[in-house]
């Protein structure tokens, strides 16, 4: 029998997220995404022997940024560290980290699961380097590799092991990816793989004290590989536990595809990375003016943005967290009202129309494909009354594709509202004498047979009759029978 | 520290150098002998003196966070022993 309520999961997090900056941790290659394999490359990222590599001050700063966003102590002094392992995407056959001494340690963020806070506590963030690609080919005899990514500066953020679901994992990487997002230390885009996570799980009788054996799954790129795979490797734990199996520690591969993961190697045998000093590069020194000027340049967090939603805009809790839950959506709502918008009727068209559209689509938040001022004038046009409600989905809609002003669209395609009497009437007296039955409905006091017959008005204006003169209309008619 | 040969093995074994018999006998007495001289640093007089982290006193040495021009692909392979693709060609790794 299987008892999931039973156990207790427990997971702790290590994420990956590659820093902003334009210049590799240690030289100066591009770390632009993409290009064509080993063009982003120099004789220091490539391994060359008697390089020398010089730390990039901007990867400190982002780090120190990192740490602040996420309340952590940053270390006075820091220092990195060479590990090593054999690997031949790791051209020197040691990757410069950090080992014992972080650059920011004990922190938190604070997430919300059902109504109720709770602190994910990080125990480290410390900097390195990324590795380069190796490219299985199956038909060659050989393993292709290109340095491209090979120093592209990343933040390791470990936390402790503090979750105890899927949904609190998805929780507190949604409130990491926005805080890194609006801080500017990572685009965190996963299908660049800017934010990856490695999945500590364990799994235990909630009677007993102590944590059960842990497995690692490494390098998940979406939030929802991630989900999935904890999900089924606590299954997978409990249903072996409660067969009288026992868990290994050992580092497992999720294939997403099959929604499975396998084992990879044991742990047990676990690397012996001889850690030690990294010579090349002197120590860090970060003196309290130095964080505090990074402190002083903090933009708006999203949880203080959240509740300034609130507060000044009074919108409602829901849709102050989805909006400030994505950086881009956030600005975008931002410009919006600048723009002169209505704050509430612009959360309603973001949280509304865009939302939906930019998933049906498959559009990315960071590419919305118009203006925030094309919303704003949207929003002008319908509230001075120039197109209904209707239509103003249709504009919508055809804004997100082509990307044109909405009043351009209205002009073009003689959406304006109609809204004198000349043309409306003839429409009610046509409506009305088409309908009897209706009007049999709303003379018997049935008021709802009016909606019905405004329907028919409007379709037959397709949606730009001015809805207040067509039931003004509809009223003084019916009176008349 | 007694330095043994299960050590040895364990420290070759992570370099990935293979040792013959003969190489092993060799390297445990000249490591044991290092090791020996090392241990006198634990006799030293420490006491009021801050840790050391790093050999040099340097400290804070960055760069500032440009991009160069970068190399062309072509210098970029010219010391590979086999390159395919525009990529460095190793020998095939099995996961």
């Amino acid at each position: 029998m299987n008892r999931e309520k039973d156990y207790e999961v427990v997971i702790g997090l290590e994420v990956h997220a590659e820093l902003a900056t334009s210049s590799k941790i240690f030289c100066s290659c591009s770390t632009e995404f993409g290009g064509l394999p080993n063009t982003h490359c120099c004789p220091g990222c490539i391994g060359m022997p008697g390089t020398l590599p010089v730390l990039n001050k901007n990867v400190v700063e982002f780090a120190i940024r990192a740490g602040l966003a996420t309340n952590c102590e940053i270390s006075g002094f820091t220092k990195m560290d060479r590990k090593n392992y054999f690997y031949p995407d790791l051209p020197r056959a040691y990757q410069i980290s950090q080992y014992d001494i972080p650059i920011c340690k004990d922190g938190f963020i604070e997430i919300e699961i059902n109504g109720v806070k709770k602190k994910i506590r990080i125990a480290r963030i410390h900097i390195e380097e990324d590795a380069g690609k190796l490219v299985h080919d199956q038909w060659s005899t050989g393993s292709l590799v290109d340095y491209n990514r090979s120093g592209v500066p990343l933040i390791e953020i470990v936390t402790y092991p503090d979750m105890n679901s899927a949904e609190e994992a998805r929780l507190f990487l949604e409130g990491l990816k926005a805080i890194l997002q609006y801080t500017g230390v990572s685009d965190c885009k996963m299908q660049e793989g800017s934010l990856r996570a490695d999945v500590n799980i364990s799994v235990k009788p909630k009677s007993q004290e102590e944590l059960g054996v842990r497995t690692e799954m490494k390098n998940l790129n979406s939030f929802r590989a991630i989900i999935r795979a904890i999900e089924a490797e606590s299954r997978r734990q409990i249903e072996e536990l409660e067969s009288g199996g026992k868990i290994y520690r050992e580092t497992r591969r999720w294939d997403d595809e099959k929604g499975v993961s396998f084992s990879m190697r044991s742990k047990e045998e676990a690397q012996d990375y001889r850690y030690f000093p990294e010579s090349d590069i002197p120590p860090v020194i970060i003196d309290s003016e130095w964080v505090e000027e990074i402190r002083k340049s903090l933009p708006e967090l999203p949880e203080t943005r959240k509740r300034r939603y609130m507060e000044e805009y009074g919108l409602p809790a829901y849709d102050a967290e989805i909006i400030t839950s994505s950086k881009a959506l956030s600005d975008f709502f931002e410009e919006t009202v600048k723009n002169g918008a209505n704050a509430k009727t612009a959360s309603n068209w973001i949280m509304g129309e865009l939302l939906r559209l930019l998933k049906e689509k498959g559009v990315e938040d960071d590419s919305i494909p118009f203006p925030p001022v094309h919303l704003a004038k949207l929003i002008d046009i319908i509230e001075k009354g120039i197109i209904t409600g209707t239509i103003a989905k249709k504009v919508f809609d055809n804004m997100f594709d082509s990307g044109k002003d909405p009043v351009a669209i209205v002009d073009e395609q003689g959406l304006k509202v109609v809204a004198d009497t000349g043309t409306l009437l003839p429409v009610v007296k046509k409506v009305i004498e088409n309908n009897p039955g209706s009007v049999a409905d709303y003379k018997a006091g049935k008021t709802k047979a009016l909606g019905f017959l405004m329907g028919q008005a409007m379709r037959e204006t397709k949606g730009k009759a001015d809805p207040k003169l067509i039931n003004q209309l509809f009223i003084e008619e019916l009176e008349k029978l | 520290m007694n330095f043994n040969n299960e050590m040895l093995e364990h420290m070759a074994d992570t370099a990935r150098i293979g040792l013959s018999e003969g190489e092993k006998e060799e390297l445990l007495s000249t490591i044991q002998e290092i090791i020996s001289i090392a241990d006198g640093i634990i006799d030293a007089d420490t006491s009021g003196l801050e840790p050391m982290e790093h050999v040099t006193t340097l400290k804070n040495v960055f760069r500032e966070d440009k991009v160069d021009e970068p190399y062309t692909r072509e210098i970029i392979l010219s010391n590979a022993s086999e390159t395919n693709e525009g990529c460095f060609s190793v020998p095939k790794i099995v996961e």
